[in-house]
């Protein structure tokens, strides 16, 4: 440990030649010089290692003592500085590096946020953007306390913000707002109708008085379970009957007939790459884009833009503030193509089967499709008609 | 040692009241570990140096330090410390 130290503040190794070298030693130690690894080589010469800053002294002091000094060696941290003591280029840059790390380390690099779960880190991020915290901001001037409650003011989904500066990296920590039950309302009626018309197959009333019973046909909009209920009074008395009101509920399945229609035109116009590209680099750091491009116009009237970016992360996968972008603009021409009759009804039949399993939801069925096509002025049209089975009773 | 050294008047005054003569009247005080380090406090400076002998000052009277490899590992106006392996101390 000792020779770590003495290795730092750097040491020198002395020879001293005079007729009483042990003066030297004397003086030495009266006037608090540091030495060890003191060897007598003969009568008149001595060698004594002293640190590097106590050099001065003991040249003063070896007049005094009738010696004459010669340094042997040098080492230690202080010499290795002094061999670039003339390396200017050297010496600037290590002032420049420090310098960087010195101000780079009081900007924000890193925004992590933690906490959420169903609102999106982008959505976070973009409002605590638009209130000033972003990678590349001055730390020291944000006020974390007011950028954290104008976040919660600002998002009605968030119920608690908290933003906390860690040397480059904010941390904000978010809960989000529990969402209240659904809960029935209490007061007035409701009744469930009929989304959609066809024949009751199966009736389940929770609540409320059913109108209708397995067999009936009914149409759209037709109430199935009512919500004003009649309390009939007994037989053969002059008691009017009263109603009970309610929020009826339950669930009516029935089969229904559904009719589907789609059309695509039978030629279409397709993109064609003519092979011309341009590639444009830019870098991203701190937040601010640096293009290596002079003229960003394109002349071209269609064009693809391709952007691939590169993004700086660090080995534990902390993305850093620095990216480097490519975008690759490519021409195409607009060409006219006759498209397949055969895949165009096909394409259609799937995208109309697709509608037809939105329509019934994932509780219904749809049982079978009657597909007719025909071709008229250019355009293919594709029409479904399709019997299901779904549940068709709803909330009104 | 001369028997009939002259004991100083702080000396003297130190001993009747049983008080520490090396704090008091600034005599050397040596202490050695085992036969490998020796510490020396109050010197008055080196007389002479070597690897088999090293005189030193204690003010009233000088102290030999006989041995082997011997190396004077650090000093300062108080103190000293020297390592090898030390055979005789002796009070000159």
């Amino acid at each position: 440990m000792q020779n770590m130290v003495n290795y730092a503040r750097g040491w020198v190794r002395l020879q001293a030649v005079g007729a009483f070298p042990e003066r030297l030693l004397n003086l030495c130690a009266q006037h608090g010089v540091t030495f060890w690894a003191v060897e007598w080589r003969d009568g008149q010469t001595l060698a004594l290692t002293v640190l590097q800053g106590h050099l001065g002294r003991v040249r003063e002091l070896a007049p005094r003592a009738g010696c004459d000094l010669t340094v042997e060696e040098q080492a230690g941290v202080p010499s290795i500085l002094t061999r670039f003591r003339k390396r200017y280029a050297f010496l600037l840059g290590l002032l420049l590096s420090v310098t960087v790390v010195c101000i780079g380390a009081r900007f924000v690099l890193t925004v992590e946020v933690t906490g959420n779960d169903r609102v999106a880190d982008a959505a976070i991020l973009s409002q605590l953007r638009r209130e000033g915290l972003r990678p590349g901001v001055y730390g020291p001037h944000l006020d974390t306390k007011q950028i954290a409650l104008n976040t919660q003011l600002a998002m009605e989904e968030l119920s608690w913000v908290s933003v906390n500066l860690y040397g480059t990296r904010a941390q904000v920590v978010v809960r989000e707002v529990v969402s209240p039950p659904d809960l029935s309302p209490q007061e007035g009626t409701s009744d469930v109708v009929a989304k959609a018309g066809g024949m009751v197959l199966e009736m389940d009333a929770a609540a409320g008085q059913a109108k209708v019973k397995p067999g009936d046909m009914v149409a759209q909009g037709e109430v199935l379970i009512s919500g004003t209920v009649t309390m009939e009074g007994p037989q053969y008395s002059d008691v009017p009957p009263r109603y009970l009101y309610v929020h009826a509920d339950g669930r009516v399945w029935a089969r229904t007939w559904r009719t589907v229609q789609a059309a695509m035109p039978l030629t279409t116009a397709t993109k064609h790459y003519t092979g011309r590209e341009k590639s444009r680099w830019s870098v991203t750091v701190l937040d601010k884009r640096i293009n290596f491009f002079g003229n960003s116009s394109i002349s071209w009237p269609e064009y693809d833009k391709i952007s691939e970016t590169h993004v700086a992360t660090l080995p534990g996968g902390q993305v850093l503030p620095l990216s480097a972008t490519r975008e690759t603009l490519k021409q195409w021409e607009s060409v006219p193509v006759s498209v397949d009759l055969t895949a165009a009804q096909q394409l259609l039949e799937e995208q109309l089967t697709q509608r037809l399993e939105q329509l019934v939801r994932e509780d219904g069925q749809v049982v079978c499709v009657d597909w007719s096509a025909k071709v008229a002025d250019g355009v293919l049209t594709v029409t479904g008609v399709a019997e299901c089975r779904e549940q068709i009773g709803v909330k009104k | 040692m001369d028997e009939k050294r002259r004991q100083s008047l702080l000396e003297k005054t130190a001993r009747a009241f049983d008080l520490p003569v090396d704090a008091l009247a600034g005599l050397p005080r040596l202490e050695l570990v085992g036969d490998g380090e020796l510490r020396m406090e109050n010197h008055r400076g080196i007389l002479s140096y070597g690897t088999d002998e090293i005189h030193i000052s204690g003010g009233a009277f000088g102290v030999r330090v006989s041995g082997t490899e011997l190396e004077l590992r650090t000093m300062n106006s108080l103190e000293l410390l020297i390592t090898g392996r030390i055979r005789a101390v002796e009070l000159i």
